[in-house]
């Protein structure tokens, strides 16, 4: 796949950002670090030592952090239950592929800007590590379907022209029955996708109005050339996710969310979208300096929060409630069965947006299983349907 | 190291405060030695392109030898450059021994480092002794804290509070710091009531998009700072973080002064009280009795059927159910 040399507007290639690749000396014989390096151009490459690498990432500003990319591998196989966040607040059972840390792009809200030690964009090579734990885990669950995903740590797709790794994971959860891969991103270079054949891939965007998403999104493409690449892929037989996530409220929030929703629903068949999330803004309190220390201009931290029962800031309740039914409502009037969930909510939230709430995390998770056996049927690989 | 050892008059010496860093030793023995014998390890001076001396270690020996009318002392002289950062180096070392220093003393040896050119090795060294990380957030702090007004810096001298402690008080301007340490200093409030305090009007203001001067300021603070002022300092402590809570949470205010109506209308009996999560977090009520009597018991049912009660009861569960 050819590379865009460099950014230009709003569809340009994430992976543009980079300006250096280090390699990690133990990592040189591994495929992908081959891959990576013969993808890479003219971009400037250096080995390091893991140690000489950590010493140079310590003077890194988060600027030069996301244009370096570390080509290295995990100590473990890097395949985890999401975090999530603790009672009472729900979680889906989502489980996460490190397999990047760290994103080109810039969103004033990110999670990882306080979550991860390296400022520099960390791709684990060691596939085959975490294909044998994921392989583990899929046969240690054979009765459920198991949903895992590249996108929480980093974007699925960002660095897909240099990684190709998409087809990597389309491929190998290809020959796992029991589980989904979802590569959740902001980007819309999907090139190397179309051409890949796999029923139990799902493609998902976050989505943001446009005025959230060129203020407070930084380097991502445009929103409805999100959804126009979502448009494409769903075209080439892939089912999509959305997530709306984070919801941020602002002057207006109400029309452009609508909009957005209508804008949506207007490109994308709702029978081709196996779920939909939403989540207001959260986030740990040390995060608040850090994105006014970086984003000095974001007016994400103008809306009044409080601190959550599990420790995060968040909108008030009711706040939140009035937001998600906001949104809930429109996406119902267009689909009625489209699966809906909440990304670490209140079951209080859950009953009053949508009239019932799981009774735990487990029962969320076996509410995906029904809904996406209901619509889709069977999620066992081989081709689409 | 290309040093130059002689002695020299103590009043061709600079005694430039930036370099001092008090060893808080009790002075008698030291005195009682150098009259006895003199000063027997040399003072060590910074000569600066201009041939002046400016004393870089040594300043206890240097008060007392000025003190007991000595007036040459043996010194070692050393030049700006690799050489002065590594004697600078030495002194500092041989100074923590006596003790570790303070945050805004590291502060200022961060600066001495930057004025004589400290890199590479030798940089690593010293910011091993001062037990500083090399990593560039904390680095930035440091230099925050150079930057800071007077004021923040004799807070921190007064209180010794961690960097981690402080470091939330480095991005506010100014007027907003010098504000907050008219406020410390006038409540005296303790460092964890003043980074409270900081806390709140730092996220209210945040909101506003005001600065955080003129977030204090509209909360009346100016008038409470006056001496004289009789309002007790608990009450003054109070009123001013409810000010400030108002202003980072007019929506919650809203609501839960809108659940306190609602309570007040339903009239609860003696001894029962209604209480909910003031952040809203928590859905529910929870209502709470003293039932000392078995009369409280009928008056608490008797309430709980009333027409009034179940109608503010559930106008209040709709805003904290």
């Amino acid at each position: 796949m050819k590379r865009t040399a460099a950014a230009s507007g709003p569809a340009a290639d994430p992976a543009s950002a980079i300006r250096s690749i280090w390699v990690d000396e133990k990592v040189l014989d591994y495929p992908l670090t081959r891959r990576v390096l013969r993808n890479a151009g003219p971009i400037p490459v250096e080995m390091l030592s893991s140690g000489a690498a950590q010493a140079r990432m310590a003077g890194l500003s988060p600027q030069e952090g996301k244009r370096t990319l570390f080509l290295t591998r995990h100590a473990g196989a890097g395949v985890k239950s999401c975090p999530g966040t603790s009672d009472p607040y729900l979680c889906c059972g989502y489980r996460v592929i490190n397999q990047m840390g760290q994103c080109p792009m810039d969103c004033t809200y990110c999670i990882m800007q306080g979550y991860l030690d390296s400022p520099c964009i960390l791709l684990n090579v060691n596939l085959e590590d975490m294909f044998g734990e994921i392989r583990r885990q899929a046969a240690e669950n054979p009765d459920r379907i198991l949903r895992f995903g590249t996108g929480e740590t980093g974007d699925s797709l960002a660095l897909d022209s240099l990684t190709e790794a998409s087809a990597d994971w389309i491929e190998f959860f290809s020959g796992l029955p029991n589980t989904i891969i979802e590569l959740k991103t902001k980007s819309v270079r999907i090139e190397n996708l179309p051409g890949l054949k796999s029923k139990n891939t799902v493609l998902a965007w976050s989505l943001n109005p446009g005025e959230i998403a060129s203020h407070e999104e930084r380097r991502a493409p445009a929103v409805p050339q999100r959804i126009e690449a979502a448009g494409r892929c769903m075209e080439a037989g892939y089912k999509l996710a959305f997530h709306f996530d984070p919801i941020l409220s602002f002057p207006g929030w109400q029309d452009r969310y609508l909009d957005l929703v209508d804008g949506l629903f207007h490109k994308i068949d709702a029978g081709r979208i196996a779920w939909i999330s939403l989540g207001t803004l959260r986030f740990p309190p040390h995060l608040q300096g850090i994105i006014r220390r970086r984003f000095p201009k974001s007016r994400i931290l103008d809306e009044e929060m409080i601190r959550g029962l599990d420790g995060k800031m968040r909108y008030p309740r009711p706040m939140r409630t009035a937001m998600y039914r906001l949104v809930a409502d429109r996406i119902r009037l267009h689909s009625r069965d489209v699966f809906l969930y909440f990304c670490m909510e209140h079951p209080a939230v859950w009953e009053s947006v949508l009239g019932s709430a799981p009774a735990s995390n487990d029962e969320l998770d076996s509410w995906f299983t029904r809904s996406l056996s209901e619509r889709f049927g069977s999620f066992d690989a081989g081709g689409h349907p | 190291m290309a040093v130059s050892r002689k002695t020299l008059s103590i009043n061709e010496m600079r005694f430039n405060p930036a370099f001092r860093f008090s060893s808080e030793r009790d002075p008698g023995l030291l005195t009682a030695s150098i009259r006895e014998s003199g000063i027997l390890s040399p003072l060590l001076l910074l000569e600066d392109a201009a041939g002046s001396f400016d004393l870089f270690a040594g300043f206890s020996r240097y008060r007392i030898a000025a003190d007991l009318g000595i007036e040459e002392t043996p010194v070692r002289i050393v030049a700006h450059g690799e050489d002065s950062g590594r004697a600078f180096y030495e002194a500092l070392l041989e100074h923590l021994c006596l003790r570790s220093l303070n945050l805004m003393e590291k502060v200022r040896v961060l600066g001495i480092m930057e004025m004589l050119g400290v890199h590479g090795r030798l940089r690593a060294l010293f910011l091993e002794l001062l037990q500083i990380p090399d990593q560039r957030p904390v680095l930035e702090s440091f230099q925050s804290l150079a930057a800071s007004p007077a004021s923040l810096h004799a807070f921190i001298e007064l209180y010794q509070p961690p960097l981690k402690m402080v470091e939330p008080l480095l991005e506010w301007n100014p007027a907003g710091l010098d504000l907050l340490m008219q406020i410390a200093d006038s409540f005296q409030l303790r460092p964890v009531e003043t980074l409270e305090i900081a806390r709140l009007a730092w996220e209210a203001a945040g909101r506003d998009g005001e600065t955080v001067a003129s977030c204090l300021e509209g909360t009346g603070i100016r008038e409470w700072i006056l001496p004289g002022d009789p309002v007790p300092r608990i009450r003054k402590i109070q009123l001013l973080k409810q000010k400030l809570h108002l202003k980072r949470h007019p929506r919650l205010s809203e609501w839960n002064a809108e659940l306190e109506g609602l309570k007040e209308s339903s009239m609860p009996p003696p001894g029962t009280e209604i209480l909910w999560d003031r952040t809203l977090e928590k859905p529910g009520l929870e209502i709470r009795s003293l039932l000392g009597k078995r009369t409280d018991l009928l008056r608490l049912s008797e309430w709980l059927d009333s027409e009034r009660a179940r109608r503010a009861l559930g106008d209040m569960f709709s805003v904290a159910g």
